[in-house]
This record gives structure tokens, sequence and C-alpha cells, in this order.
């Protein structure tokens, strides 16, 4: 089920077109061309060096196990957005899923980033996730928490100091939650 | 005992029909079509299909309507390459049993199927979660594979009524005979953006 629905075709603000393909082995080569061109800073922004020799092959496998989803967007080709949900199998955390979209530079402000976000919502609700989790360092483009509240993701914590940048400066970390919900209320 | 499904029902068929009880405002669901003075109205309108499932030859548990969008839609800006399956509802007591998918199917058995993008809009406050016992998610899927028998496929849109919940749905079966350009067209307006050539003028180009 989780393959069927790709891939999907979108049309952005400007006209661009892009389309979502689930991430294959195939893409490698243009995912490592695509966070290549990612600010090395930004980069330093994620939880792992996206540059890893073996991290995309880490990221199929759990794919595989259903422990995360990551989704492609391409225009022309190449590589402009990638996005991911990671769940948890077991514990108390099963419920939970956690999201994460970066976009090149050239698609920011496009909406791209709020169709991918749309995207994996979908994908969450289908996995019968609960709680969709979002981390944002304080720094990264402030379009991201915009767009975030936009969709129903509210703060729910600060992490004063939280976090350190390349040069070891503290950053605060912004904890943004969404509730999916399977029913409508009774009101 | 006899259940039939027929569709380009007209007034004289109509005349002789009753409508089932069972469509009719539930306490967490309302049927889309409530007056039997409904179905008069569409089958005046132009193209359009209304399929009937009839038991016992005089009362109908089953409703499939296709027909052109209401002009304040944004798929009426497409003009008439778009036909909206309206409405596939099927009473409570007669699920199950695989009418909905007969009503599909005989709902758009059209002679100009093939010209047109047939589409259909899931809005989850309409469905009836209640009555089926699933959960919005479940409702879709079902959704999904009901239509998909029929060759629609899921399509992404900002069509700010489809956005309002993510388990909304969208989707169309593009007929063999849908030229490029509106193919195209019909792309951009899924987003939003309005073509500016003449489709009126392409649609009269092709033969009917």
């Amino acid at each position: 089920m989780l393959y069927k629905r790709y891939p999907k075709d979108l049309v952005l603000a400007d006209g661009c077109e892009v389309t979502l393909f689930p991430l294959e082995v195939g893409h490698f080569q243009a995912l490592r061309s695509f966070y290549e061109q990612i600010p090395k800073e930004e980069r330093f922004f994620l939880k792992e060096d996206p540059l890893e020799e073996g991290l995309y092959e880490l990221w199929i496998k759990n794919q595989e196990r259903l422990r995360a989803w990551n989704v492609v967007a391409m225009a022309e080709g190449a590589i402009v957005g990638h996005s991911c949900l990671i769940r948890r199998n077991y514990g108390i955390r099963r419920h939970v899923g956690k999201v994460k979209v970066i976009l090149s530079t050239y698609f920011r402000g496009k909406g791209l980033g709020t169709w991918m976000l749309l995207d994996l919502i979908k994908r969450a609700m289908e996995l019968e996730i609960e709680r969709l989790v979002a981390e944002i360092p304080k720094g990264m483009d402030p379009r991201i928490v915009d767009t975030l509240r936009r969709l129903d993701f509210t703060e729910v914590a600060v992490f004063k100091d939280f976090c350190k940048d390349m040069a070891g400066g503290s950053l605060d970390l912004i904890f943004m939650v969404k509730n999916l919900h399977t029913h409508w209320g009774d009101f | 005992m006899s259940l039939v499904i027929r569709s380009f029902c007209d007034e004289a068929y109509l005349e002789g029909l009753e409508l089932h009880p069972s469509f009719k405002t539930y306490p967490k669901y309302r049927s889309i079509v409530t007056r039997k003075s409904h179905l008069y109205e569409i089958v005046k309108e132009e193209d359009s299909n209304l399929c009937l499932a009839v038991w016992e030859e005089k009362l109908i548990v089953g409703i499939g309507i296709l027909e052109y969008p209401q002009k304040d839609q944004r798929w009426a800006q497409l003009g008439k390459w778009m036909m909206e399956v309206s409405v596939i509802e099927v009473i409570r007591e007669f699920r199950g049993k695989g009418l909905a998918k007969g009503l599909l199917k005989s709902t758009t058995e059209h002679p100009l199927k093939e010209r047109k993008i047939l589409f259909m809009v899931g809005y989850s406050w309409t469905w009836d979660l209640v009555g089926t016992g699933l959960k919005v998610m479940e409702y879709r899927e079902m959704l999904i594979n009901l239509f998909q028998s029929e060759d629609f496929k899921v399509y992404q849109t900002n069509e700010p009524n489809v956005l309002l919940r993510p388990e909304n749905l969208f989707m169309a079966r593009i007929g063999a005979m849908v030229p490029a350009h509106v193919l195209k067209a019909f792309k951009w307006l899924r987003f939003g953006i309005i073509q500016s050539f003449s489709l009126d003028h392409s649609y009269n180009m092709v033969t009917m």
C-alpha cells in the first residue's frame, strides 16, 4: 500500500512541476548531489551527515523495516527535496512519528515543503500514527515554523540553548507537535 | 425478490419509484439525497447520468449521479471536459453486497466517457463512519479501492475544501480521447492555475 500512491505530481505556486517518489536505491546519486548543494551550515542542523558513506542504504533498510518513510521530490531529473517520517515500532513512543523536510535553496518559498509535509501527514495517518513531532533548531529558515503552524503543529516546548551550531554557539530547539485524529468529534 | 441497477433513468421511470426511508439524516450522518425531487433535477441536466439501484421494482436503495460540476466549483473552469461522480450512495441495509461497485460502474458507463475527465471529491465530514464502523483512513482506503475499480486515480490538488482535512480525497479518471492540452490544463487547474487558451473552442473541435 505504501508505494502504490506514488508518483504524485505537483505544480508549485510559480508553475514549477515536481513529482514525489518514495526513495529507492536508484536515487542515491541524485540524493548525494542534492545534499552537496545544501549549505554546509544547514546540513549541520541535521542529526546525521547526509554525505556519510552507507547512510542511504541504512535509510532504505529502515524503510523496509517500516521504521522510516523517505520521499524525494524530483524536478527535471534532479532531487529538489527530501522528506522523511521516522517512527518506532516498539515501546511507549510507537504512536509518535517524527517529520523532517529538506529543500534545495531554489525550491524554497514555493509551497513544496507544505506539499511534502502534507504527504507525510497522510502517510502517518495511514500508519495509524497519532502524534507527529517536528524539532526545529532556532536559526533555521523561519518559514519552516510558520508552515508547520499552518498545518496545525503547535509549539509545546522550547529547549533553551539545547543545540550548538558549527561555531559552538548555542541555539534553542523548538519542539512542535501535531495530533492526528481518526474520528470526528461529537459536537 | 429483485434488485436492479439501471442507468440513465428518466422522469417517467422515476414516477413509479419511491426513495427508501433510509435516505435520511442520522445522528452523525446525512444522506446526500433525501428528497426525490432532487433526482428530477438531475435527469433534466445535460449529459447527466442518474443511476439507481431499485428493490422490488419500487424502492430506490442506491443512487449514483454523474453530472457536470456546479458553476462555482473550480472544476467547472475546464468547461465540459470534466464530469463529477457527485453521488454514490447505498442505504445501510444494502451495504456489503457489492452494490456500490455496480452502481459506480453503471454511473460512469457514459457514451462520452473517453472524452471526459471524470472526477470525485471525498470529504470526510460526509462519510458514514458510524454506519460502516470504519476509521477515516479506512473509509478513505475503501473509497480509493472502489473508484480504482473504474480506473480512477488519486491526484493531488490545492482545492481548499479538499485541503481542509488530510484524509480528504480527489480522484479522477482520464478518458482515452482527452487531448494533451486539456490534460495540461487539468494538471494546472488542480493547483489553481488557470490557462489562458480557450478550452471551449478545443472542445468543439472534437467530433462528438
